[in-house]
């Protein structure tokens, strides 16, 4: 993730008010909280996914964030498949169905059972995290830190804690940035993290550690004395620059996000759309 | 204006005071210039102008410190933030907003300037800083030199009366430094504002200045005319270089053939007549070129590069460097000089173009393989040190290298002793001050053995000892046959050190060739947005065949 990437999105996503992206991203991150069908995950993400491709956001930086996530899919896929036979029992309410048995000559495995309702889950574990990894990035690579402040601030949201949480948003791409230059660093002395095994692969990233903290906490110290000098936090109230004007069609996206994020949890809890 | 009594400060958990019973006034539509050695305490007592100090930092403070008749420690600092503003030397760290616009509207929204007034004193601010037209204009996309402007026009917009600079040109290249001084020439002359700008390297600056205030150890140790800059035996007792310019002419006046020292570039060029009058000139033959270089160790053809959404940063560029060889890489921000570098550090792959190594592409080494050909030290020290000592950090790529025991304990040993870095061998290395922690690097750098080593701006944070030290190692290279390039502003600094110099502008190499003839070519040296270093362009008016670089070469012209 670059500056580029998070400020060039000139798109219709980056036009729309901060307001109905916020709704609409609950919207994303709830069903992905509240449905456990992999089918159903398996649509929300392809949809999060055309949403992202559509406004503009580059194949290779989705691919990056599918490949950064793709270990800790496969791991829960591992772990439900294999271990995960009590609390499916609870969930499906009867007994479980093994797929095959792992070869007899595998340590520790051997033997154990690889169960189908174990896959499922596990699948739809990794389909949320993907969801809820993707659908965030949407909100904060197409917001500006001055429309997001505008927009809590039009919401109610006391200016102090707004400006908190569009500067905690906004140190995230820099911290990366950081992240990147000391990679960079360590690649230039010969060590990079593709030319390493496992084990060299962590320590390599538990390096990056001290640096990157030490650098942010520079930076914050920073940040912290230029605020200051500007007069911040205000002694009293403040006035904006631009006031933040909503346009109808953009009040009805809210509502219906909202609509839709309520009805969502009533019939998960209801009806049962969207259970195990 | 400004007036300061007695102010002692002592850091929280601090050995020493950073300010020792200092007592100064700054008079209103003054220009002073403070200046020390690193350590003097003069960011302290910027920070303490503006009443951050101790405000956000805690620690003791004894003394009184008053802008405009407001205690620092007592007025509220947005009140007294609108009476004194202040320009911190990274750009980067005070840009809070997300267009040029907005960061100039912040400190007024915190304020509750109405919109109206708003747009009015955000046009007038860009106005002066030159930056009108740039709106819209995402900071962070700015040149370093922008981004300085845009601070300063944010600390306008606030109708400050006096404006405190804590070295604002440190990241500039020389166009955007003198740039800047105009600015603020005009904003001190134009608009009467007073202007404390604090500077290690005050050449530039005692120009527009009226004072000068010497700071060593946290205490004013002396405060005058800008002449003062001219004492040599004064600023080397307080830990600073005089400026070559002044150097020379201390030469040429201990010879008889001058009265007065000029302490800049000006008054150096205008009183060159004189001194052929009274001297006579003795320009000495150019010097012969230097020995052809050995091998070729790296060579890029055609390299063409652009960021994504970008215009292209290289552009059908070539360059290549042989054994034996040391190489200025000189250009303003932007000219592509680091791209240009991470091309030859696989860390960017040429979009169209080839790098070979020793006749090899670049793409055919590992990482690992291609650190024991080009070594490489980035510019901030702190984002390559991770390990507990400094022995450890020199040794830390050598272990990842299967190599004897011994053979990792003779090259740390060597590189510690190259960069004198054996008395803090078991030193943290972040507990180290900036200059030793950037030699920290270069050993690290230095231990792998590298056939080609980059040192991207190595003079930025050291000292007279420590500059010594980092171009002493262009000899040691060069007789080991292997080459170094540096990518440096401090052009006057390294030239000395380096036989050939490259200048890029916009992505382009403009000149490549002997640094004797490249560094007194004005010509192009402008139109990379360069300046030639005041002694060069003293000796080029005097002597413009001979190619004369330092102060020795050029006070021998004369008498």
């Amino acid at each position: 993730m670059s500056w580029d990437e998070w400020l060039a999105a000139t798109s219709w996503l980056r036009r729309l008010d901060v307001r109905v992206k916020a709704a609409w991203l609950l919207l994303a991150t709830v069903l992905a909280f509240l449905w456990e069908e992999p089918v159903l995950l398996a649509g929300l993400l392809a949809v999060v996914l055309a949403v992202a491709l559509s406004a503009g956001l580059s194949r290779r930086f989705l691919l990056r964030l599918v490949i950064l996530l793709a270990p800790l899919a496969l791991l829960s896929l591992g772990t439900q498949a294999l271990f995960g036979e009590a609390l499916l029992v609870r969930k499906v309410g009867h007994p479980l169905q093994a797929l095959f048995f792992v070869p007899d000559g595998l340590p520790w495995l051997g033997g154990r059972p690889v169960w189908r309702e174990g896959m499922r889950y596990g699948l739809a574990i990794g389909l949320k995290t993907m969801t809820m990894a993707l659908a965030a990035p949407l909100l904060f690579l197409s917001s500006e830190m001055d429309e997001m402040l505008a927009s809590l601030s039009a919401m109610g949201v006391p200016y102090r804690l707004a400006f908190v949480f569009a500067s905690a948003v906004r140190f995230f791409p820099l911290l990366f940035e950081e992240a990147q230059s000391i990679i960079e660093a360590q690649r230039t002395r010969g060590l990079a993290p593709e030319e390493l095994g496992v084990r060299g692969k962590l320590a390599f990233y538990g390096r990056i550690a001290v640096p990157l903290v030490l650098g942010a906490m520079l930076r914050a110290q920073r940040m912290e004395v230029a605020l200051q000098t500007k007069g911040f936090p205000p002694a009293g109230p403040r006035t904006a620059l631009h006031a933040v004007h909503r346009r109808r069609g953009e009040r009805a996206a809210v509502a219906a996000a909202l609509f839709l994020t309520l009805a969502a949890v009533a019939a998960r809890f209801g009806l049962g759309v969207g259970r195990f | 204006m400004i007036r300061v009594e007695r102010l002692s400060y002592l850091y929280p958990r601090g050995e020493r005071a950073a300010l020792h019973e200092l007592s100064l006034r700054i008079e209103a539509g003054s220009f002073t210039v403070i200046t020390g050695a690193a350590g003097a305490g003069k960011t302290t007592l910027a920070l303490a102008l503006v009443g951050l100090v101790p405000r956000l930092f805690g620690g003791h403070f004894f003394g009184r410190v008053s802008v405009a008749g407001m205690d620092t420690i007592e007025t509220p600092l947005p009140r007294l933030t609108q009476t004194i503003g202040i320009v911190l030397d990274d750009p980067d760290a005070q840009l809070t907003a997300t267009s040029v616009e907005n960061e100039v509207a912040f400190p007024l929204e915190n304020r509750a300037v109405p919109p109206a007034e708003m747009r009015r004193r955000i046009a007038w601010a860009l106005e002066a800083v030159g930056l009108r037209g740039l709106e819209e204009q995402a900071p962070h996309r700015l040149s370093g030199g922008q981004k300085q402007r845009l601070a300063i026009a944010a600390a306008l917009a606030t109708h400050p009366r006096a404006l405190v600079l804590d070295e604002p040109t440190s990241q500039l290249d020389p166009a955007g430094a003198s740039a800047l001084f105009d600015l603020l020439a005009r904003l001190n002359r134009g608009l009467g504002m007073t202007i404390v700008l604090i500077t290690r390297d005050a050449e530039r600056a005692v120009r527009y200045a009226h004072r000068l205030l010497l700071l060593d150890g946290g205490r004013l140790v002396e405060e005058g005319t800008p002449q003062l800059y001219g004492d040599g035996a004064l600023l080397r007792r307080h830990g600073l270089r005089p400026p070559p310019v002044v150097r020379l002419f201390a030469r040429w006046q201990a010879q008889g053939c001058c009265e007065h020292l000029p302490l800049h570039r000006e008054a150096a060029l205008a009183a060159l007549p004189g001194l052929r009058a009274r001297c006579g000139l003795r320009c000495p033959p150019p010097t012969a070129p230097a020995l052809p270089p050995g091998r070729p160790l790296l060579e890029a053809r055609r390299l063409t590069f652009a960021y994504r959404q970008g215009p292209p940063v290289l552009r059908d560029l070539s360059f290549g460097i042989a054994e034996g060889e040391t190489v200025l890489l000189a250009g303003a921000n932007g000219a592509g000089k680091s791209t240009l570098v991470r091309h030859f550090l696989r860390l960017l792959a040429p979009q169209e173009g080839t790098v070979r190594v020793r006749g090899r592409p670049l793409g055919s080494f590992s990482f690992r393989a291609l650190a024991g050909e080009v070594g490489y030290v980035a510019q901030n020290p702190d984002t390559q040190l991770f390990n507990a000592t400094v022995e450890e950090e020199v040794a830390f790529a050598l272990r990842h290298r299967d190599l004897a025991a011994e053979t990792v304990r003779r090259r740390v040993s060597s590189a510690l002793r190259m960069m004198a870095l054996e008395p803090f061998a078991d030193r943290h290395p972040l507990a180290l001050p900036r200059a030793l922690r950037a030699r920290v690097v270069i050993a690290a750098v230095l231990a792998l053995e590298p056939r080609l080593l980059i040192l991207d701006e190595p003079t930025a944070a050291q000292d007279e000892a420590g500059l010594a030290l980092v171009l002493a190692l262009a000899e040691r290279l060069r007789r080991e046959g292997r080459a170094m390039i540096v990518i440096s502003h401090h052009l006057e600094a390294v030239a000395p050190a380096a036989e050939r110099m490259v200048v890029m502008a916009g992505g382009r190499i403009l000149a490549d060739g002997p640094t004797r003839r490249v560094l007194t070519d004005e010509a192009v040296l402008r139109a990379a947005s360069l300046l030639p270093p005041t002694v060069v362009a003293v000796g080029a008016r005097l002597c413009p065949r001979s190619g004369l670089l330092t102060v020795e070469e050029v006070a021998g012209v004369l008498g």
